[in-house]
């Protein structure tokens, strides 16, 4: 009876599958029949894995065939989002230049529909999702180049410290909001997110960090949100943009000119103007951040 | 009687002449209540009068489709009347700033006259994208009121 039962579930599960392609005001539901119907590749994949070399063989859908079947050529990039709300962003031309695949298959074994997952051997295994719900097509380019930027220090300084961040225990820091709301004229969609490894997620302000934390750890803060699976946390929270207004966190850079290098920053003007409590001034925009004024700015802009 | 007739034909056809007359373009947010705009220009020599510390600008058409605009875009629109109705023309930017019959500009100004309205106000919309032209970046907004969304 117990087998029987166990037996319906799995099945009801395999019906309910399905991956939503969304392209502009398009949706299409892909079920595991449908994606057993392409044609399969065959690649495989060298990583390392907690300090282990792991070597896998999959077989998959190429991405490229699913969007060339309902004819998805408008997009900039895929946003490929899990069940449990884990979210990355794959570039076209990352798509379009590597082998990615939707892998069906993993050393000889069939995949589960929850571990069907995106593979694409020359991109890091963080980014390879898998239980996907959701695939969505993007346009949105890359954000403007920030016309002011606030040195997160000066906030926290006038803020204070939680010592209780529930649902997070036995740590203390901020939330997200209170902190934030000091420095964006508003707190609403798309928010660029980074750590100081270069770890970059642009999160949606309502889905993922209207309930976010900073939780302190030595100098730093983490970036936490009962809204975000734990993988997408952010260690050592360094930069924030939202449209063309940034916040850094100073203590993980000497200068701008390592804000430009972990944003990739094409442009950079050549001066800024610093504001403090007591004065605004024009400096060189490659000075020290220890270097007289730098460390009393409030924010600057150009 | 007949004087009063008069006096009542002139005061319907005062007021049929002020509802029919091109009324001003508000502008809301967290600037001084009740500007408006009352003459055709550019958009960044207007504001220099009415809304001299603005920095962001949320055009709103009378369809619900919004633009929010940097103040970087300001001098690349133009704010024409034609016939009874506002429009927002904008060559150098997404074409989506061009706007036909805007019923409201909503601006953030950096020194504010009251609350954060512009935020409050801009809550009242669905993000819909951003895009960029000629190294100008706007969002692209849809109201959230009834059928308009």
């Amino acid at each position: 009876m117990k087998i029987k039962l166990v037996g319906i579930i799995m099945l009801l599960n395999s019906l309910l599958f399905s991956i939503e392609l969304i392209d502009a005001d398009r949706i299409v539901q892909i079920d595991r029949a449908k994606l057993q119907n392409y044609n399969k590749i065959e690649i495989t994949t060298q990583r390392n894995k907690d300090g282990e070399e792991k070597n896998d063989n999959w077989i998959g859908i190429k991405i490229t065939d699913i969007l060339d079947e309902f004819k998805v050529t408008n997009y900039d990039k895929l946003c490929f989002i899990s069940s449990d709300n884990y979210l990355v962003r794959i570039s076209k031309e990352d798509l379009l230049s590597n082998e990615s695949i939707l892998a069906l298959v993993r050393n000889g074994k069939n995949l589960d529909d929850e571990h069907i997952r995106l593979v694409i051997p020359s991109i890091r295994d963080m980014f390879w999702i898998q239980d996907i719900s959701t695939i969505k097509t993007e346009t949105i380019s890359d954000l403007p180049f920030p016309h002011t930027i606030h040195f997160a220090e000066s906030i926290l300084h006038q803020t204070q410290i939680r010592e209780e961040l529930p649902p997070f225990v036995k740590v203390s820091g901020y939330t997200f909001t209170e902190i934030m709301s000091s420095a964006f004229p508003f707190l609403k969609d798309e928010i660029l997110i980074v750590g100081k490894d270069g770890v970059k997620h642009n999160l949606d302000y309502d889905n993922y960090l209207k309930n976010a934390v900073l939780i302190k750890r030595d100098n730093s803060l983490d970036l936490r949100s009962p809204d975000m699976p734990a993988g997408m946390w952010i260690k050592d929270l360094a930069y924030v943009q939202i449209f063309d207004v940034a916040v850094i966190f100073i203590n993980h850079f000497s200068s701008l000119e390592d804000v430009r290098s972990l944003l990739d920053w094409d442009n950079f003007p050549e001066k800024v103007i610093l504001h403090t409590d007591e004065k605004t001034e024009k400096h060189i925009s490659s000075e020290k951040f220890n270097f007289g004024i730098w460390s009393k700015a409030r924010w600057l802009e150009w | 009687m007949v004087r009063m007739v008069k006096l009542a034909s002139i005061v319907v056809i005062v007021l049929i002449f002020i509802a029919c007359s091109p009324s001003n373009l508000i502008l809301t947010g967290n600037i001084e209540a009740n500007t408006k705009i009352t003459y055709e220009g550019k958009f960044d020599e207007i504001l220099d009068v009415v809304a001299p510390n603005a920095k962001y600008a949320l055009l709103i058409g009378t369809d619900g489709t919004a633009v929010l605009l940097t103040s970087q875009s300001f001098s690349n629109i133009y704010i024409q009347k034609n016939n009874s109705v506002w429009d927002s023309k904008a060559t150098n930017l997404p074409a989506v700033c061009n706007i036909r019959n805007l019923k409201e500009i909503c601006i953030y100004s950096r020194i504010p006259n009251n609350n954060n309205n512009f935020a409050d106000r801009l809550n009242n919309f669905e993000f819909l994208g951003q895009s960029s032209k000629n190294g100008y970046y706007i969002r692209k907004y849809k109201e959230r009121n009834g059928d308009q969304f």
